[in-house]
């Protein structure tokens, strides 16, 4: 399992579709495999979060993690091995159209085995509350990075719980802190893309 | 003192007789609905139209800088004459294409332009030099920066600040393969950010040449940037940045050096402290904007660690305290910055990047204001 985890932190995806295949040969299953890549995406996520590692190693382990599970994909579900820890949408507040930051949560929370609704960028409450309504969640992601885009995400916020008060919120972004996440009545905040995982993960267990 | 003296004091690590204070260049000037309001708030009946299409902002005008006690005066590149901002409403909003050929818009949500498409995403380095570069040499650049600069320099009033980062070599090179691939790229196809930035930069010098050839003997300082850091820590890592940036920077330096005396101002947004020895060692005199809430960016760490070698220039918290706080608040922010990075000199202040929509009138005058009532030597014993 060691050559599929280095395959993950190379970011060379047709490394780890090709050790994949080598290992689902001499039999491992594709649950294992899954969860052997999503740790090792895991280690590299702390890594980030320590310091150690950056942008650039963070989004290529990502991505080959997505190609490691699409190419998993048919086996897993095929075993009934595909489910899912949860249910997470995402979305660039109102007046914001950075994405980098948001879309690497969204690829690692799809790494990790949640199944990821991207709203994109830009997204009004509206918008939010409609594809609330239409996907049911389990966790809701809000991300700004712009100082005059974090009242939108205040609204956001709060006309989610106040039409959907069970409905579980974690923000994020460089202007957002724990104090702000608190003060607009969001049910969590995670500094970086790594560490919101486990946020989440936590949320959903709470449940 | 005059403003001149007073800033070069202070850049020179020396005590001027107040500290000095800066409004006007590519990253330390004001939203353009901002500042109108600090027009109506002054009684000024009039309405400045937008100076930097992309971020919206003005080129705030004498009397105001005059009335906020600014102490730098800049000189802007011309308009090209190649290039026109011409946007067009398209469904998403204002579309237009830059001179380099990346594509931004303005939704009706959102305050200013943001890049949307990446003309080189897809380019393999043999792409590259087939690609339509914009001319470095337009000579709609020089359209009155030999005036400006000469005059500004013959006055001897103000700091005489050459705004020429034209968006810095290093950005432009994301911007053209889109920030996400860029960075894959970094990891994965190393060749290709070498041949990128190889190219960007060139360009980059035969634009300080086409300027500098004109202005540079009246420049005080040169305006140079590239964002490497975010609000944790650098985007790359310091090997990353030691490969890939360091020796370009100080490519840079080393041809502004052979044009002008002018000091070398470098933005870098972030969590910048793990390079700031390198930036000393490339020969940056001044680091801005102190982006003071990010990891590691405290004002008075910076200065205990670099201050004797690396001026500071901004400072004011933007994340926080200018848009939500009150003028109290920004003045107790002033405090603190003036308190940690003020003593010996080597400290510009202005707000951590432009001034956003959002902040009140009041708030930017508590700025100005307070500087001028905390900042003057020898500092308050109850500062």
């Amino acid at each position: 399992m060691e050559k599929l985890r280095a395959t993950i932190k190379s970011g060379d995806g047709g490394a780890v579709k090709a050790e994949l295949d080598v290992l689902s040969g001499q039999g491992h299953g594709a649950r294992e495999l899954l969860d052997e890549m999503i740790e090792s995406l895991r280690e590299v996520g702390e890594a980030f979060s320590r310091g150690d590692a950056f942008i650039p190693e963070m989004l290529i382990a990502a991505r080959a993690m997505q190609a490691g599970a699409d190419h998993l994909g048919p086996e897993l579900i095929k075993t009934s091995s595909d489910s899912k820890i949860g249910k997470f949408m995402i979305a660039t507040v109102s007046g914001d159209l950075h994405d980098v930051g948001k879309n690497l949560v969204a690829l690692i929370f799809k790494g990790n085995g949640f199944d990821v609704v991207d709203l994109g960028v830009d997204v009004s409450a509206d918008i939010i509350m409609a594809a609330y309504a239409e996907n049911q969640p389990d966790i809701v992601g809000l991300s700004a990075l712009l100082t005059t885009t974090m009242g939108a995400m205040e609204e956001a916020v709060r006309a989610l719980k106040a039409k959907y008060p069970d409905a579980k919120v974690m923000v994020g972004g460089a202007p957002v802190t724990q104090e702000f996440a608190v003060r607009i009545g969001a049910d969590a905040y995670a500094p970086d893309a790594a560490l919101a995982v486990e946020v989440a993960r936590k949320l959903i267990s709470a449940r | 003192m005059n403003s001149k003296e007073r800033f070069l004091a202070a850049i020179n690590h020396e005590v001027p007789d107040r500290v000095p204070l800066d409004l006007g260049g590519w990253v330390t000037t004001i939203s353009s609905i901002a500042y109108n309001k600090v027009l109506k708030h002054l009684g000024i009946n009039r309405e400045c139209q937008v100076f930097d299409w992309l971020r919206q902002t003005v080129d705030p005008e004498e009397d105001v800088l005059e009335r906020l006690g600014v102490d730098t005066r800049y000189v802007h590149i011309g308009k090209p004459k190649s290039w026109k901002f011409a946007p067009k409403q398209t469904e998403r909003g204002l579309y237009v294409v830059d001179e380099w050929g990346c594509g931004f818009v303005k939704t009706p949500t959102t305050l200013y332009y943001n890049l949307i498409d990446s003309p080189l995403a897809k380019a393999g380095i043999g792409d590259l030099d087939a690609y339509a570069w914009p001319d470095p040499r337009d000579p709609g650049y020089l359209d009155g920066i030999a005036e400006r600069a000469g005059k500004l320099a013959e006055e001897g009033r103000y700091a005489v600040i050459g705004d020429f980062a034209w968006e810095t070599w290093y950005e432009r090179a994301w911007k053209l393969r889109g920030m996400e691939q860029f960075y894959m790229d970094m990891a994965l196809n190393r060749d290709f950010i070498h041949a990128i930035l190889d190219k960007t930069l060139e360009l980059h010098l035969e634009f300080l040449d086409h300027v500098l050839s004109a202005c540079g003997e009246y420049l005080d300082v040169v305006i140079q940037g590239g964002d490497l850091a975010g609000q944790k820590t650098t985007l790359m890592s310091p090997a990353d940045y030691r490969e890939f940036v360091k020796p370009r920077q100080a490519k840079a330096i080393e041809f502004i050096r052979s044009k002008t005396q002018a000091k070398i101002f470098y933005h870098t947004c972030g969590a910048a402290s793990s390079l700031i020895p390198d930036f000393i060692d490339v020969g940056i005199d001044i680091l801005n904007p102190v982006q003071v809430r990010a990891h590691g960016m405290d004002a008075k760490g910076l200065k205990d660690r670099f201050g004797d070698k690396i001026c500071f220039w901004g400072g004011v918290d933007s994340q926080q305290v200018l848009p939500t706080g009150s003028p109290a608040d920004v003045e107790s922010e002033v405090r603190d910055l003036v308190r940690a990075m003020a003593p010996g000199g080597g400290l510009v202040v202005c707000p951590v990047h432009n001034i956003q929509a959002d902040v009140s009138p009041e708030n930017v005058l508590a700025l100005y204001d307070s500087v001028a009532k905390w900042g003057t030597y020898p500092l308050p014993q109850d500062i």
